[in-house]
This record gives structure tokens, sequence and C-alpha cells, in this order.
């Protein structure tokens, strides 16, 4: 860190700003490297991706330069070095040189850990330097063909349509954009924006219109215009305006939103080309977001909470003294019934403030596939699912260490080599599947390759090896999960590159506890290995049906509820030691709760009311004698290993001081069958 | 009471920019993120400083600075060029676009406040001259 | 265990007649210490929620001061009889590592500096209250006073301490063709 300081300035806002920015460039970058290998196999390049790609690094190497980041400073430098010499034709973009400049990203990545987490090692760049590409020497090879000059006849044509200004700030490149732009058969339009402080006091400012533009068109040129106005009579003045060149599909107006600009046809449509242009990549369609800090959202949902409790002691003084005689206590009433409707919608908007797409992880993913496929010798087809799958933000940021040891570890060693595949009878490409779904309240992240799935045996002799295991004691999955979860575990003699970069699955498993989630593995050998991560869906608050047992209340998941009936005495039957109940003609098992809790109660008689809930492992009703009721509650998330309870997720608290346990249904129903099948 | 605008494509660089200025008394931070942003801004609202990025989408910044020369409007406004490209070329091109000063990034705080005072100094000499 | 190593041990590490805070707690007439520095705060006992199926030393979760913290019965983890709460009935609540969790304890009023090269090893035979948790004792005036070792009270991982008395999710969780 700059030991100077900035004066008057935390410099931890400054960390963190830093690292959120970082990040999303890295992001970028990685997406625009996707981007240039798809089109560089075409035979394309992609001007807009090197750009961007390149401004990323060179305001990663300023920001780093600022924190006093020399190694981010110098990789960063030397990465925009390289692709400056691309730009400039001194080098080719080739599979290699992508691959050297993916390797240096995650370098980057990597150094840039270091000031989220200091103890991680700072990884050496030696090596990623030692590859990059050197541009080549003048007069060493013919320089590249110099571009085609645009033909006499467009510049002419432009040089009428178009104001002098705008003309004179068109550079050859930008030409001949518009000459072919004009070729395969696009509108080319120039849309004038004048600000003014009401619009930009409204939002609508040069950058959000050229935003907009950019969404609908190629915007080939912006260019600011000054003139000379008078109104009525005065003395001129100078006004500021801005011109934009637009090469579109379709002829653009005010109609298309765009109210604020003035349009002028500098040439219209020419019969459609015969091939379909390429579909425009993705990022060209930024939304506009704001940044906020987690710890920040964090602090709204504590308070968020707060409220929520606050409102409830409220409900209960209210409804404390039977009914309420006066007018305005029944007024009262009506403002808290309000209330608890505001309360549910600035809940929910909170939440969802905080929620990401999955996407922003997967999205992650196929680069270092392709990578990793690329200097095993394996081929690996990424399949990914349900990236639009709405998580925490906190979470997804969290996600994405494991995922990444996931998918490293199912290529160095899930997956087989071509030959060994044909060998085995599979297809020699070999697919890995990311996928991510809500499940109740909780997400479920799994990945799962087709490769030789994890060796047992291997496992179990490593295992006893390290005395973990007793000679004679079989192995079960779940226990070789847990070996392979340790730290110091390592099927491989030999340190893997890949899979070895110091996350192990201790990390994995860190991360799932650390939330709250758990981790599952299904293997088959030869067919492949799963890895499941369950995960909390939303963090903090969730909408829970309060029941009571005995004398204990318990809050179960709404979402988890299919319905809720009553048990009357005679429907129970019993059948093979389990009991069942008809609902609507099906059978349906009963768990009681006061059984599974192992509950004091009197009572002998069944439970009085079942709710109906479901998950991976079926339908059942759970068996409970009283409903007290649905609420919005706040979730603490049970964290110490001596809570490590099973169907209890955490405990919420009413406003009473006593917490009420969560109840964490598939866990449960899991932990039902384990029992019973004892 | 001065007022600055900061142009920088880096929101994280404007903050550090205008957090290493916060001991100028008074001082107005506008924050423009391209080289357009900042010529709007500069039409809207005068501006006694102009800090200009280099690099930046669209605009670089070079047009930006030929732009506000070859306007009587503008050829006044010192404009402080502060970027991560340290070659001599780029410091020549600047001067040459009509640059007031030059820096590079990382920049140390009391060196950009002590620059950037220096030139708010100037350019009210240059006002009361008129 | 090697009472003359340990003795050595605390010696050695003792500084000269330094004193430190410690916060003083009864369980069945015993007195018993543990460091001020680890303690957050104390309460009264109030509501305590049982939680089932856990080691039968977790008592269950209390709610304070805006977490639910577990709640650790002493007087079953040193092997007492199990009496009623009462009024001096008190709730401490210690940072263990990070770890937040709270013991019930008979009552708990006195905070005091002690002298830390005069704790002694325990002395080998302790069953019954609580010797395998105890990181020494001093004898002050008429009294004995025991120091807890609070890292010791709480097992780390799950699954080596209480995976008879209770189901582990990382054992049985899983939904695996074994």
């Amino acid at each position: 860190m700059t030991s100077e300081g900035l004066p008057g300035i935390d410099g931890e806002a400054f960390l963190q700003d830093f690292l959120e920015e970082s990040e999303e460039h890295l992001r970028n970058v990685s997406s625009y490297l996707l981007t240039l290998e798809q089109q560089a196999a075409q035979g394309e390049v992609n001007e807009q991706a090197i750009n961007e790609i390149l401004r990323a690094f060179h305001t990663i190497k300023g920001l780093s330069g600022m924190i006093g980041l020399q190694e981010a400073e110098k990789l960063s430098h030397e990465l925009e070095s390289v692709l400056r010499h691309i730009r400039a034709g001194r080098i080719t973009l080739d599979p290699s040189v992508i691959d050297v400049l993916s390797q240096g990203t995650r370098a980057l990545e990597a150094i840039i850990n270091t000031v989220r987490d200091p103890s991680a090692p700072m990884p050496d760049i030696q090596p990623v330097l030692a590859r990059l590409p050197r541009p080549v020497e003048a007069g060493d090879q013919p320089s590249p063909s110099p571009p085609a000059s645009p033909g006499q006849p467009i510049l002419d044509w432009l040089a009428r349509a178009l104001p002098p200004a705008v003309v004179q700030a068109l550079d050859t490149e930008d030409v001949r954009r518009v000459e072919r732009a004009a070729e395969n058969g696009k509108h080319i339009q120039l849309a004038i924006f004048t600000p003014s402080r009401e619009k930009m006091a409204a939002g609508v400012t040069v950058n959000a219109v050229r935003e907009q533009l950019s969404q609908q068109a190629q915007v080939i040129k912006a260019v600011p215009l000054i003139e000379q106005v008078s109104v009525n009579g005065e003395e001129p003045s100078a006004i500021v305006r801005f011109a934009f060149l637009l090469a579109s599909d379709q002829k653009l107006s005010q109609k298309e939103g765009l109210p604020e600009l003035e349009w002028s046809d500098i040439k219209a449509a020419s019969p459609p080309p015969i091939t379909p242009p390429p579909p425009r990549p993705s990022h060209d369609r930024v939304s506009p977001t704001v940044r906020v800090d987690v710890t920040r959202l964090d602090r709204l949902m504590e308070l968020m909470g707060d409220l929520i409790r606050s409102h409830h002691r409220l409900e209960m003084l209210w409804g404390a003294n039977g009914k309420p005689r006066r007018e305005e206590e029944i007024l009262a009433g009506d403002v808290l019934l309000e209330m608890r409707r505001q309360l549910r919608r600035l809940r929910e908007a909170v939440i969802h403030v905080r929620m990401v797409p999955l996407e922003e992880v997967f999205g992650r993913m196929p680069l270092v596939v392709r990578d990793l496929s690329r200097s095993s010798g394996k081929q690996v087809r990424l399949i990914l699912e349900g990236g639009d799958t709405e998580v925490d933000k906190a979470l997804a940021d969290r996600l994405l260490d494991p995922l990444l040891h996931l998918v490293r570890n199912a290529i160095a060693h899930g997956i087989e080599l071509p030959e060994e595949r044909a060998a085995a009878r599979k297809p020699p490409e070999a697919t890995i599947r990311i996928s991510g779904r809500p499940e109740g309240d909780r997400i479920i992240v799994s990945v799962a390759d087709d490769g030789r799935g994890v060796d047992m045996d291997r496992v179990a002799e490593k295992a006893r090896a390290l005395g973990w295991l007793a000679q004679d004691e079989p192995l079960t999955p779940t226990m070789a999960l847990e070996f392979l979860c340790r730290p110091g575990f390592s099927t491989r003699d030999s340190a893997d590159m890949a899979a070895g970069r110091g996350v192990g699955m201790d990390v994995v498993w860190q991360m799932v506890s650390s939330v709250g989630g758990q981790l599952e593995m299904e293997t088959e050998p030869g067919q492949g290995t799963t890895f499941i991560l369950k995960l909390p869906l939303t963090l903090l608050i969730v909408a829970v049906i309060l029941v009571q047992v005995g004398p204990e209340r318990y809050a179960i998941p709404r979402l988890v509820v299919d319905e809720i009936i009553e048990i009357s005495d005679n429907e129970v039957a019993s059948v093979n030691g389990r009991e069942i109940i008809s609902l609507r003609g099906q059978p349906l098992p009963l768990v009681r709760l006061a059984e599974t809790f192992k509950v004091n109660s009197q009572r002998e008689e069944p439970p009085r009311y079942g709710i109906v809930v479901s998950s991976a492992e079926g339908r059942v009703a759970l068996g409970v004698d009283r409903l007290l009721g649905l609420r919005e509650v706040v979730v603490r998330h049970f964290r110490d290993p001596l809570l490590s309870i099973p169907g209890i997720s955490g405990a919420t608290e009413l406003g009473d001081g006593r917490p009420i346990l969560i109840v964490d249904v598939p866990d449960l129903l899991r932990y039902e069958r384990a029992r019973r099948s004892r | 009471m001065p007022a600055i605008l900061v142009t920088d494509d880096s929101p994280t660089m404007r903050r550090m920019i205008i957090a290493a200025l916060t001991p100028l008394p008074q001082a107005y931070f506008g924050e423009a993120s391209t080289g357009l942003e900042a010529i709007e801004q500069l039409a809207l609202r005068p501006y006694d400083l102009l800090i200009l990025d280099l690099n930046m989408p669209d605009m670089h910044g070079f047009e930006v600075l030929a732009f506000l020369s070859n306007h009587p409007r503008y050829a006044t406004l010192p404009v402080l060029v502060l970027t991560t490209r340290g070659d001599a070329d780029s410091r020549r091109m600047a001067k040459e676009h009509g640059a007031t000063a030059y820096m590079t990034k990382p920049f140390r705080p009391p060196e950009l406040l002590k620059t950037v005072q220096q030139l708010l100094a100037t350019s009210k000499a240059v006002e009361k001259g008129k | 265990m090697n009472a003359n190593g340990r003795k050595e041990d605390v010696i050695t590490t003792a500084q000269k007649s330094k004193r430190e805070p410690f916060v003083l707690f009864q369980i069945a007439d015993t007195t018993y210490a543990i460091r001020a520095h680890q303690v957050r705060w104390l309460e009264m006992v109030e509501q305590v929620t049982r939680v089932p199926n856990a080691p039968p030393y977790v008592e269950g979760v209390a709610y304070s001061r805006g977490q639910v913290i577990p709640v650790i019965n002493l007087r079953q983890r040193f092997g007492y009889p199990q009496v009623p709460y009462t009024p001096r009935s008190r709730l401490i609540i210690a940072d263990v590592d990070g770890r937040l969790v709270a013991m019930t304890v008979d009552s708990a009023r006195e905070f005091v500096y002690l002298p830390v090269e005069r704790f002694q090893p325990p002395p080998q035979v302790t069953e019954g209250v609580g010797g395998e948790y105890l990181e020494g004792v001093l004898a002050d005036e008429d009294r004995l006073i025991l120091l807890l070792d609070l890292p010791k009270l709480l097992p780390t991982d799950m699954d080596t301490e209480f995976a008879a008395s209770s189901w582990s999710p990382m054992i049985e969780g899983t939904t695996t063709n074994g």
C-alpha cells in the first residue's frame, strides 16, 4: 500500500472499490477473450473486443499503481502492451496468443485476490511474462497489408451529407466502417443530441443517449459540435451539441424511444445482404447499474429484520388485551395490517437488490474449461444450465472459488484423455455440466462430469495410509467425500498444476458449510462424478409457518409447504411400521415431528395437522399439534459445529427473546429416511 | 469556490482523485466517465479546471483537448492531463493539443494537490488580468 | 497426562507476580475462573430453546443481543446433577476463537485479578468437576479456584466428539448410490 496514503480518506474504502472494479474488468476481459477466440476461428478480428480488453488492463494498471500493488501494475502493463501490438498488427492474434492472454488474466486475478485474502500466496508472474509474445520487428516480416483505402465516392458522399466538423473528426478507419455498413445494406443516419441542464437532471445525458443508441445501432463515431446560436436577435452564444454517426438495420427515428434527438438520414438501406449480419456481442447491452457495497446491503437487511420484529411486538401488544374497544384501537389495527403488507413489499425489494443471476459466476467457467482442456489435451464440452437463477450477491461471490476448483478437478482427475475414452467406448469429447436451480429456499448448484469417477479403492488406500480409516473398515461414499475434503488429501502423487493450486476440496467444503449449506457427491466408476452444492438462496429472511409440537414451537419455511391438512384420528393407518394418511385417495407418509425431534409430549393420539412438504426425498406430511400462523422471520443460520443438527437449519426470534428453530425440510426428510433404514 | 471536473473512465480512480483534492477549501467536483460527458459537463456549468485522462472510450483525451483548444470559449480553461501513459510522446502530444500540465498515474496525492492548487492560482490570476 | 511436564509449562510461561483479570463463577459450590477477555457478556438465564438430537451437554440455543447462541450446560458437561435455574443462575457468553457460546452456571458475580504464576497444573484426580477441561488450579486464601480451558470444552469437529450422539450431515446426508 502507498505509505503516504490519501489525505482524509479511508484507505479500506478504496481497496473495496479497487476489488470491485478490477473484478468487473477481469470478468469483461474473460468474456471478450472468448468472443475474440470464437471470431478468430472464423477469421474475424473484433476490434471492439481488443479495445475493451486493452482499456480494462490499462485501468487495472492505473488502479494497481495507486494502491501499490506492483505485481498487478507490472503484469497489466505487459498485457496492455501485447494488445497494443495486436491492434497495430505487430502480433498476430492466434489461439496461442489468446491462451497466453487468458493465463495472464488469471494470474492478474490471483494477484488481485491477495488484496482480498492477504493469506493467499502472491503468484509468481515471471512464467507468464516469459510466455508473452514479442512483436514482430520491423523488416523481419512483411508488414500487414495496409488497409484498403476507402473509395473516393464514399468520401464525396460523406462530405456532402455530413456537417464539416463531423467529417473532420472521421479517420480512415471510421470511413471504412461507414463504407462496409453501407455495403451490407445498413441505414446510415446522423442523430444530434443537444444537452441541457434539464435533460441532465432527468438523466438524459450524452452517455445515456450513446448507451441507448448503441443498443439499436452501431455507433460509428460520436463527435462534439459547437455552434453559434442566436435566440430572438440576441448576441449569438455558443451551444454544444453531439453528433452520432450511426449504422443500423432499420431506420431509427423518434419512435424508438429516442425523443431527444434530431435525425437526418445519410443513406437509406440498400437491399439486405445475402448473409445475415452476425449477432452483436452481448457486451453491448450494458445495464445501468449502481454498485453497492454488500456490507451496506447487509446492514439494510439487519434493519429490515429489526423492523419486522418491532412490528411483530406491536402486533402482540395490540392483541394482548383481547378485543380492542376504542375506535382508535381499531384504526391502529388497520394500520398494523397495512404495515405488515408494506414490510413484506419492502423485504422483497431489499432482497431483490441483493440478487444476481448465477450467470455472473457461470460466465467465468468457459474460459477456464477452454484453457484447461487445451493444456491437458482433453476434449471437454461445457454445458451451463440455469444461469438465470438468481442468488444472493454474497453467495454468488463465494461460489466462484469452489466452482473453479470443482471444474479444475473434473478436468484434471475425472475426465480421461480422448484415447482412453475411446477405449472405454465413450465419446472422445467429455461433458461438464454446471447447473443451478432453486429447491425450496435453497439453491442447488451441481458440477457433473462424465469421466472415470472417483477411484474408491485408491481413496481407501490413501485414507488407510493416513490413518483415517482402519484397515478392515469399509469406505462409504460419504466417507470418501469427507476424506476428499480434508486438507492434505490428494490421490495424485505429484501436485497437479490445475487442481493443486492451493485450493483443495477443503475450500469447497469450507465455503459450503460457512453459508450453512451442504456438499454431496455422487460417483459411478466409469460414468462420472457429480458434486452437489446445496446452498441457502436468501440469506436472511424467509416466510415460515409457525407450528406447535407438544410444548415447543418450530418454524417451517413456507416455500417447501404444498398444503396444510387436518388429520382426524381414524385416518392414520400403519403400514410396515410406518404411519400413512390418505390425501385425496393417495397414501402419504406421516412423520410426527414430536417423534423426530424427541419432544416430550403427553399426547398419544395422532397430530391434528399435517404440513404437506416435498423435497427430492418425496412428499410427506409433517405431523404437528397446532398451527400458530404465517410469519416472515429473520433467519440466523447455525454455524457453530455444536448446532450441526439434522433437520434444523437455524433459528429465529419473534420479539419475546425465545428462539424458534427453523426446520430444514429436505435435510429432515433425509434424516428420517436414514433413521428408518437403520 | 473552485469547480473542478474530474474525467476518468474508472470510478475508483475518480474517487481517489477527488479524495486527494478534498483539502481544497469548498471545492466543487464534477465527474465525467467519458470525453463526451466531459464536454457535456463543461457546456452546462462553468469549471475552473479540467482533470483529464487520456485513454477513454469513444473520444480519446487528445480529441477532447483538440476540441477545447479549437473553441475560444474553452481555450483558457486549464487542463491537467493525468494519465497512466508516461511516455515522452504522450507528454509531447498532450502539450501540443493544449494541455496546461501533465502528471502520471500512480500519482502521489500531495503532489496532485499541489499541482492543482498552482493551476487554480494561475487561472485566477489570468481571470483578474483580463 | 504428565503432571510434571505440565507444571513446568505453567511456571515458565507465567510472568513474575503478573496479575490478570478473570471472571469467577460457581457450579455446585465449586469456584471456576475464565479469562475475562474471553467473556463477552453475562445474562440472566431466560429462554433457552431445546435443540433436538444435539449432544447432551448442549442445552439448546438462547437469543441474546441479536444473536442465536448455543448454550452449554456446564453442570452436565462436568458431570454434576442437574438442578433447576434460580434467579442467581447466569449465562456467560464467551468468545472462544471467534465462536460465541453461552454457558449456564449457578452464579457468576466476581471479577478479580489473579496472579497467573500461582496457578498450578490441575491434580490428576479431578473427576466429576470437569478435570479434563481445566488449565490450572489456584489456592486463593480459603478457596480453590479452577481455571477453565475453554477451547477444550468445545469440540471443534463434530465427527470425533459426538458423532455417536448426533447425526452429522456429512456422514449420512448423501444420496449416493453407495
